[in-house]
């Protein structure tokens, strides 16, 4: 889903800042203000035509789709509370697709007042649907007001609306200003300094990328402090996904402004696709962090990760979360008894939309220094253990059984496996549960508990 | 069931039916036309014309080409609608669907991306000098994709109405529905894609001919595809009846489905009729254009409710009435109803701002005056 996304974002963006970005090139060849801006404003549509048309709209179904492989409660949940929201958005993709066909369609008939007409429908519904999209997005991390009043405008006018919004239109703008440079410099019939002109005229979209660390300052401090927390330093991944997004930005900042705006500098087509990449590597490492600080939720106070919602943990700690699970085990054989089969079905129920046994983010590479007791104690106060975990929402039983089907899995999966069965065992991954609670980890606890 | 709408359903849910089933006829309109158009431009380029008895410049090969990349942007942008309010309505059903097809499902993704640029290809002068047996195959292989994600799309709907199979589903990864019903299913789909097809062609296509144009060859050729099509799909509807359990069958036979059969039978019989007289006259008048759109409106729409009446049947969304009733308290739907009617004047506008430059004659007017037969 994470490649998906990011491919869309960046396409995405890209169509958005491309409106913005032709509608001042048109404005620039009404006015006469740039010999070729016709020309090249006929080449870049082109381009949004045959790449963000057809990748960038299909990306954002495939996003869809794989966000109900990922969490079908997630989406659902926003589903079910914007889809009016949603649905106003479908009717900002038709006017783009509309313009945006007239205009790709007709350009070279058309005189230059319609020509702007067009493309200012085209960057308005396209900037719109960017709108849309933002708040119920946002709404996610820092859902505000929504919590007490359900009331759709407090969620979609979140906390982080505003900064998000503006961030991504910055980006959007950049990205725009970034193929525009690699465009020109296919515009082989354009002697250089024409082109030179061109580059010149473009990078001016480079220039609100100043305002990147305001707005990127203003989105961490209305993030959760929990969330910030685990950006700043707390999760090594994110922080490193953050300064990779933050590193390039900078890189690409630094030399969009001293080098293109002030010194306008000419840059060839290699050096415009490289700052592209940087822009590409830039938007993943955003998106890792955007979607990783959620963490331990997808919908914060709503929905953990896993899709179980804060209020039936209690409900779950007593009748189990796979009691009620009508899907039985692939390959069912392999299972050496009926509690490691439990512990694959807890495994599939709380954990696998995360990690995976043997494989990427693996529990037997995470656990592979625990013994059976310190596996025990760190899934029954999962939330204390790292507190961007979700707390266990099961019984001890099945504590145990989750014990014993990943130190099964670590032990290569024998034909064989003794039962676990100890009551004092499972009496005291019961008190365990019982101490860490069926709230979400507090990342400051031992702050608050240092003497004053 | 017995009440014909809303299908026993409560205010809230037949609402999030009607919503769905106009926004899934408004995509159904766009895939229609690029599936069928893909596969004409395939036969006519194979069989050079063959059994249409159309070469390879015709005009309605040329409209086609050259708006199938907008027709499949449109298509899959209408699809947003339905694949949102397909959710709202079954919740549960749709996502578990989704899960237990998983790759096999997502495969539409890169399926779609591949036929948009081969789209894009066929259109290109480059291709049409290319061997015309390399035309065939690309063209064939374009419309296969097509018709390959609506096989996707078909079998989500198909293990999403099959509850009881879904465990069996997960465990062994059989898909529980038997070849015959997929492609009967298929069969009224496609087949009602050459209804569709023809008709949207004819609007494009008669709005550039004049009177000293023979309009012969673009009326036959599209009423046979229509009038076979119409004739295929019904065929096709009545022996997916047949073989439908007997629970299902007795609830489409119902009073409850009579006021869809109505808007069938007259559907079919304006459309039928419309290109009957087409052929005859071999024009493409105004009133015919009219009434046979008409027609197809109404079969879209008879065809979308019996579908959905099938699905409310088999999944029984009556408990699901409260959480719709919820949902359409949450708040937006002003914005959305505002932010349509805004939306709708800017397209008009922009094609409106586009129309001087199309080019080309008007509609061909109601004469009253019959041609000789070419047949």
């Amino acid at each position: 889903m994470a490649g998906v996304a990011i491919v869309h974002v960046f396409l995405a963006q890209f169509a958005v800042g491309g409106g913005i970005l032709l509608c001042y090139f048109q404005w620039l060849a009404t006015t006469n203000g740039q010999p070729l801006a016709r020309k090249f404003v006929a080449g870049y549509f082109k381009l949004l035509v045959l790449i963000s048309f057809v990748v960038g709209a299909l990306t954002g179904v495939a996003i869809w789709l794989t966000a109900i492989q990922v969490s079908p409660a997630t989406i659902g949940s926003m589903v079910d509370h914007f889809h009016w929201l949603w649905a106003t958005e479908w009717t900002f993709f038709c006017l783009e697709i509309v313009s945006g066909y007239c205009f790709y369609r007709y350009y070279a008939r058309l005189d230059d007042r319609t020509a702007m007409t067009l493309l200012a429908i085209y960057s308005a519904a396209s900037w719109l649907s960017l709108f849309v999209i933002n708040g119920i997005l946002s709404w996610q991390l820092t859902p505000g007001r929504w919590l007490e009043t359900h009331h759709l405008f407090d969620g979609f006018f979140n906390p982080s609306f505003w900064p998000s919004l503006l961030f991504r239109t910055v980006v959007a703008m950049t990205l725009a200003s970034l193929v525009a440079c690699v465009v020109i410099n296919t515009m082989d019939s354009v002697d250089r300094e024409a082109r030179t002109s061109l580059i010149n005229r473009a990078s001016l979209l480079l220039i609100p990328m100043a305002s990147m660390p305001v707005l990127g300052a203003w989105f961490l401090a209305v993030m959760p402090p929990d969330s910030r927390s685990w950006v700043l330093g707390g999760s090594p991944a994110m922080m490193l996904f953050l300064s990779i997004s933050i590193g390039s930005s900078m890189a690409i900042g630094l030399y969009a402004i001293v080098g293109l705006v002030v010194q306008r500098l000419y840059i060839n087509g290699a050096t415009a696709s490289l700052l592209l990449l940087l822009a590409f590597g830039a938007t993943a490492g955003g998106e890792f962090v955007r979607e990783g600080s959620r963490k331990p939720f997808t919908v914060r106070e709503v929905l953990y990760s896993n899709s179980i919602r804060p209020d039936e943990i209690a409900r779950l700690r007593e009748v189990g979360c796979v009691t009620d699970d009508p899907y039985g085990l692939r390959n069912d054989s392999q299972f050496p008894n009926d509690q490691v089969r439990v512990g694959a079905k807890v495994f599939r129920r709380q954990c696998s939309v995360c990690h995976t046994v043997e494989g990427t983010n693996a529990l037997s590479d995470l656990t592979g220094a625990w013994d059976a007791d310190q596996m025990r104690i760190n899934f029954a106060k999962l939330q204390h253990t790292k507190p961007f975990m979700p707390p266990f929402a099961g019984t001890a039983t099945e504590v145990e059984a989750l014990v014993q089907f990943i130190s099964w899995a670590t032990a290569e999966r024998p034909g064989e496996w003794p039962v676990h069965e100890e009551p004092a065992t499972i009496a005291k991954i019961d008190e365990w549960l019982r101490e860490a609670g069926t709230a979400p980890g507090d990342y400051a606890q031992n702050r608050k508990r240092r003497p004053q | 069931m017995t009440a014909f709408f809303p299908f026993d359903l409560s205010s809230s849910s037949a609402f999030y039916v009607i919503v769905y089933i106009v926004t899934f006829a408004l995509h159904q309109a766009f895939m229609h036309y690029v599936l069928a158009g893909t596969w004409f431009i395939a036969c006519v380029t194979a069989f050079r014309g063959g059994p249409l008895g159309v070469n390879s410049d015709h005009r309605v090969l040329d409209t086609l080409r050259d708006w199938l990349p907008f027709a499949l942007s449109a298509a899959i942008t209408a699809g947003v609608a339905p694949l949102l309010f397909v959710q709202v309505l079954y919740q549960h059903a749709f996502y578990t669907a989704n899960l237990l097809l998983w790759w096999r499902f997502a495969l539409i993704v890169p399926t779609l991306i591949v036929a948009f640029y081969l789209l894009y290809l066929i259109k290109s002068q480059m291709f049409q000098r290319w061997p015309r047996s390399l035309q065939a195959i690309i063209s064939a292989f374009t419309a296969s994709l097509f018709t390959f994600t609506g096989f996707c799309w078909t079998a989500n709907h198909l293990v999403g109405i099959n509850q009881a199979a879904w465990t069996e589903v997960y465990l062994s990864g059989h898909l529980p529905f038997s070849a015959a019903t997929i492609l009967l299913r298929m069969l009224i789909w496609i087949a009602g894609s050459f209804c569709t097809m023809p008709v949207i062609a004819a609007w494009q296509v008669s709005n550039r001919l004049d009177d000293s144009t023979d309009h012969n060859q673009y009326v036959r050729p599209l009423a046979r595809m229509a009038i076979i099509g119409q004739t295929v799909s019904l065929l096709a509807a009545m022996i997916y009846l047949s073989q439908c359990d007997g629970a299902a069958r007795k609830s489409l036979l119902s009073i409850a489905f009579l006021p869809y059969f109505v808007f069938a039978l007259v559907g079919s019989g304006l459309f039928l009729g419309a290109w009957i007289i087409a052929w005859k006259h071999q024009v493409l008048q105004l009133r015919n254009l009219i009434s046979m759109t008409i027609g197809l409106v109404l079969n879209l729409f008879a065809v979308s409710a019996y579908r959905e009446g099938l699905r409310v049947h088999l999944l029984d969304i009556r408990p699901l009435a409260d959480k719709h009733a919820a949902l359409a308290d949450e708040h937006g739907f002003f914005v959305f109803i505002f932010a349509s009617i805004i939306v709708t004047v800017l397209i008009v506008w922009c094609i409106r701002l586009v129309q001087p430059h199309t080019g080309s004659a008007h509609i061909h007017e109601e004469t009253g005056a019959t041609r000789d037969s070419g047949d």
